[in-house]
């Protein structure tokens, strides 16, 4: 009868339970691996071969058939190795266990030729998918431990090598669990970056506090070197804390993605990703075989800064449309759909105009040239983003920039606040946590405006020609500049601060263009 | 008869003076395409070869095919003999005889070129703009050439004061030159026309630009040059109009700016110095600018009217803005203005915006002077 032994295979962000069934027959030497493995798991072969060899176990010379079930699925990765190791082992009688005794263990681990156990990537889900299935006992990496350790609720066994792991399960060798120190909490988490090195910016500043109080996406326009990188960087350090579920849902990616490996821990801060403009759509969104998250999901709970947005190409951008609706993005192949969250803050610069210094005296391009740059950026792109600023270079020489600008931690309390507003506000409604997200419905409960604020808008929409679909953004954003100032109703100078929250839009009544 | 025409026009040998002393003589384009070799002979002038391609060349395939695509794409030809062909234009030699045009023509009433470069500052788009909009608004058609810059300026300037405007290219009035003028080409057709002396499908080529330009300089009875380069094609236009005894104005600007040497050499040369768009208007003697020497500049009028406002409304603020926008400044200096209180100073601005006392370009703020 085949040796049963439970390990887990990655699907997406999600792992599912995998039984690797090993037998041995008569018949000529050799090892089978059948289940629909990739390469990583058919050379599993070799790695088995050599590290029994190297710990002193006798590889059998049968004929070796090891099932990954179920067998329709195709899997990846090389994190059976211990799995079919054990089971092998079991199969071969080389290692006495109760068997009914592994019936609630799973092993997770790749194997070294020299029979020591490495780190693999995707523990975190693995381990989750784990005690969902009632798994007891999970063995894996030394190095995944503080990763694993992560999920409560079942007993962690973390080997350093294959050997370990043997003379455990025969009861030889006590297993006393190795101490890791507690990843120090330093209150300073984003390396030294605040905003009080940005000086001279204040009014910017108030816009992107409301940016990311009212989960707005934001369009800084500005010229080279005006400091929109600097500033974009900054956003992640005034969003609200991590809370456990958030920092879970961002490990959790980045585990599947092997961008944990190396400190395996707990991720903490707010995610800031930054691709460069020749990203393909599918590094954007996620693909690849297997499906894997892309920069949007590795973004998720944080910011998403796109650099020169008008250089990314058209397709990559509006494949953003779908997942910036709906906060997760649904990747799908033919065998398989990988759908993975992707709750980020849009952050996105770019130049006014085709040479870069627009509005200034050296600036030579024509109304019709400016407009054409803009077009770049797709109209359903720009209608996702609520807060367009021009970021201007500041004036070094100029007395106030010896101020320091106020801190992100005093940001952050605002934002917070606000924040918890809106929770209370949105409380009992699914799938919508803050003002960007409102419906058209809610706008008309949420943002009623009194008879003054009615003729403001009236009048701006009347001087600058705003689009009617420009009408229920202001009254969002507007709508936040209330809740960062905990005014129940929308007042006047709500309307004012959101009606100054489209550059591009008053720019273009401006022009000078048919 | 338009088939006749295109016939004659695409005779080799065959040019705009001769096709006017034919079509003089003969009556109609029908009647030299039915001419005898004795008519023919009869006319003074008339060489050899050229009498030799009259009576040989007689099939009107391509003429015909040359009609259908003009007619598919609404294009129309404008002939010397035209009542709306401007006259002067037969009376220099070596202009072309037959236009093509796309959009309306209308009675001729003066007509003003505005000329420039293609690669403009903002104080020669607002010379621009003014001037196209004023004379959109007194009802004279404003001529330009459809390039990027100074030209593109004048016919919008013009189209969104409500007037009329002709566009000169230098390519078959079917394709849009420079490409981001799409929109504009078709706001022109429809309340004005392009026109062009190159038949439909042909695309600009430097050499033709030139010979625009000679066209635009007869077409118009006035010449505003805005901005124009050292050697720029607005210059040349300017030197044909000058040979027409048109008169030209050029807008005069610093001496360093390298978009304004060609427009002060002008100067120097004889052009008239621009000084506002009412010049354009009348027809203006030497004397006017004798007396606009005694005038006090219009703005300062507004301005002292604009200070009076301010001193009857007591909101200290707004004034204290008011007083410091004397220059250009960055919306964060004006902080303290409000004590650092973002939020009011937005309200502020933003309301003084839409009353338009001020306009925000992104973080710069600057004061309009009022409009009357």
């Amino acid at each position: 009868m085949a040796t049963v032994v439970r390990s887990f295979a990655l699907s997406g962000v999600n792992a599912y339970s995998v039984t690797v069934e090993t037998v041995t027959l008569y018949g000529q030497p050799s090892v089978n691996i059948v289940g629909m493995g990739d390469t990583a798991v058919k050379e599993a072969a070799h790695r088995l071969e050599a590290s029994l060899t190297y710990g002193s176990f006798e590889f059998p010379k049968l004929k070796v058939v090891i099932n990954l079930a179920p067998s329709g699925i195709k899997k990846s990765g090389s994190h059976f190795d211990l799995a079919m190791a054990v089971s092998l082992l079991l199969e071969a009688g080389q290692v006495l266990v109760d068997r009914d005794k592994l019936y609630d263990s799973a092993f997770i681990g790749e194997l070294s030729l020299n029979a020591e156990l490495r780190s693999v990537s995707g523990v975190l889900p693995m381990v989750m998918a784990a005690r969902e299935s009632g798994i007891k006992r999970i063995f894996i990496p030394f190095e995944n431990n503080r990763e694993a350790s992560l999920v409560k609720g079942l007993d962690i066994y973390a080997f350093k090598s294959l050997i370990e792991v043997v003379e455990f399960l025969q009861g030889k060798q006590e297993y006393y669990c190795p101490t890791f120190e507690e990843a120090e909490k330093t209150s300073d988490s984003y390396e030294g970056l605040d905003f009080a090195d940005v000086r001279g910016q204040d009014v910017l500043i108030e816009y992107i506090v409301a940016a990311v109080a009212g989960g707005h996406n934001i369009l800084m326009i500005g010229s080279p070197g005006c400091g929109k990188s600097m500033i974009a960087k900054r956003i992640s350090t005034i969003m609200p804390e991590l809370s456990e579920e958030e920092a879970l849902e961002i490990t959790r990616i980045y585990s599947v993605t092997g961008h944990l490996r190396e400190r395996g821990s707990l991720i903490e801060k707010r995610p800031f990703r930054s691709p460069h403009h020749n990203a393909s759509m599918n590094s954007l969104v996620g693909g690849g075989s297997p499906v894997v998250p892309g920069e949007i999901s590795l973004a998720h709970n944080g910011i998403l800064f796109l650099d020169e947005i008008a250089e990314f190409d058209k397709k990559s951008l509006d494949a953003l449309r779908q997942p910036m609706e709906d906060k997760v993005v649904t990747v799908s192949r033919v065998k398989s759909i990988g759908v993975f969250p992707a709750n980020f803050m849009l952050v996105a610069a770019m130049n006014p105009c085709p040479c870069g210094y627009y509005g200034q005296s050296r600036c030579r391009c024509t109304d019709y040239e400016v407009l054409k740059y803009r077009q770049k950026l797709s109209g359903p792109i720009l209608d996702r983003i609520e807060v367009h600023k021009y970021v201007q270079p500041v004036n070094f020489l100029n007395l106030s920039m010896q101020e320091k600008g106020r801190s992100s931690a005093e940001l952050r309390e605002r934002v917070q606040k606000a924040r918890r507003i809106q929770q209370e506000r949105f409380n009992g409604i699914p799938n919508v946590n803050s003002n960007a997200q409102m419906s058209e419905a809610m706008i008309k409960e949420f943002c009623k405006l009194d008879e003054e604020s009615n003729k403001l808008l009236r009048v701006a929409f009347e001087k600058f020609h705003y689009s009617a679909r420009t009408y229920n953004k202001f009254l969002k954003t507007a709508r936040t500049f209330a809740d960062l100032e905990e005014s129940e109703v929308i007042r006047k100078k709500d309307i004012s601060a959101a009606l100054m929250s489209r550059d591009l839009d008053k720019d273009r009544s401006g022009m000078l263009v048919v | 008869m338009i088939t006749y025409w295109l016939w004659l026009i695409n005779l080799k040998g065959i040019g705009p003076v001769t096709i006017r002393k034919l079509v003089d003589r003969l009556g109609s384009p029908m009647a030299v395409y039915q001419a005898s070799i004795e008519e023919l002979q009869n006319i003074k002038g008339l060489k050899l070869g050229q009498i030799e391609t009259l009576l040989s060349q007689h099939s009107l395939e391509s003429a015909q095919r040359i009609e259908d695509y003009m007619q598919r794409n609404g294009i129309n030809l404008l002939t010397y003999d035209d009542p709306y062909f401007p006259p002067y234009i037969n009376e220099f030699p070596g202009l072309p005889a037959i236009l093509y045009y796309r959009g309306k023509l209308r009675t001729l009433t003066s007509s003003i070129g505005i000329v420039g470069s293609r690669r403009c500052t903002a104080y020669g788009k607002e010379v621009t703009a003014d001037a196209a909009a004023f004379l959109g608004h007194a009802g004279m058609t404003v001529v330009s050439g459809m390039a990027k810059g100074i030209d593109s300026y004048a016919h919008t300037a013009c189209l969104k004061a409500g007037g009329y405007t002709l566009a000169l290219v230098a390519n078959g009035v079917d394709i849009c030159y420079p490409p981001e003028h799409q929109m504009l080409m078709e706001e022109i057709v429809e309340s004005g026309a392009v026109i062009s002396s190159y038949p439909p499908g042909t695309r600009p080529r430097q050499e033709y630009f030139p010979e625009r330009n000679k066209l635009l300089a007869a077409w118009v009875e006035k010449l505003l040059v805005v901005e124009a380069a050292d050697r720029s094609g607005a210059l040349i236009t300017a030197e044909y109009a000058m040979w027409f005894k048109h008169r030209v104005y050029a807008v005069p600007n610093s001496i360093y700016s390298p978009e304004s040497l060609g427009t002060n050499r002008l100067l120097l040369h004889g052009a008239e110095v621009y000084l506002g768009p009412d010049q354009l208007l009348k027809k203006c003697k030497k004397e006017d600018s004798n007396n606009s020497l005694l005038k006090k500049p219009q703005k300062s009028k507004a301005l002292k009217k604009q200070r009076q406002n301010r001193c009857d409304s007591n909101k200290l603020q707004e004034q204290v803005i008011l007083d410091r926008l004397d220059q250009v400044q960055d919306i964060n200096d004006l902080l303290d203005v409000c004590n650092g209180d973002i939020s009011g100073l937005i309200e502020l601005l933003c309301r003084m915006e839409l009353e338009g006392k001020v306009s925000i370009l992104g973080q710069k703020v600057k004061r309009l002077s009022e409009v009357e």
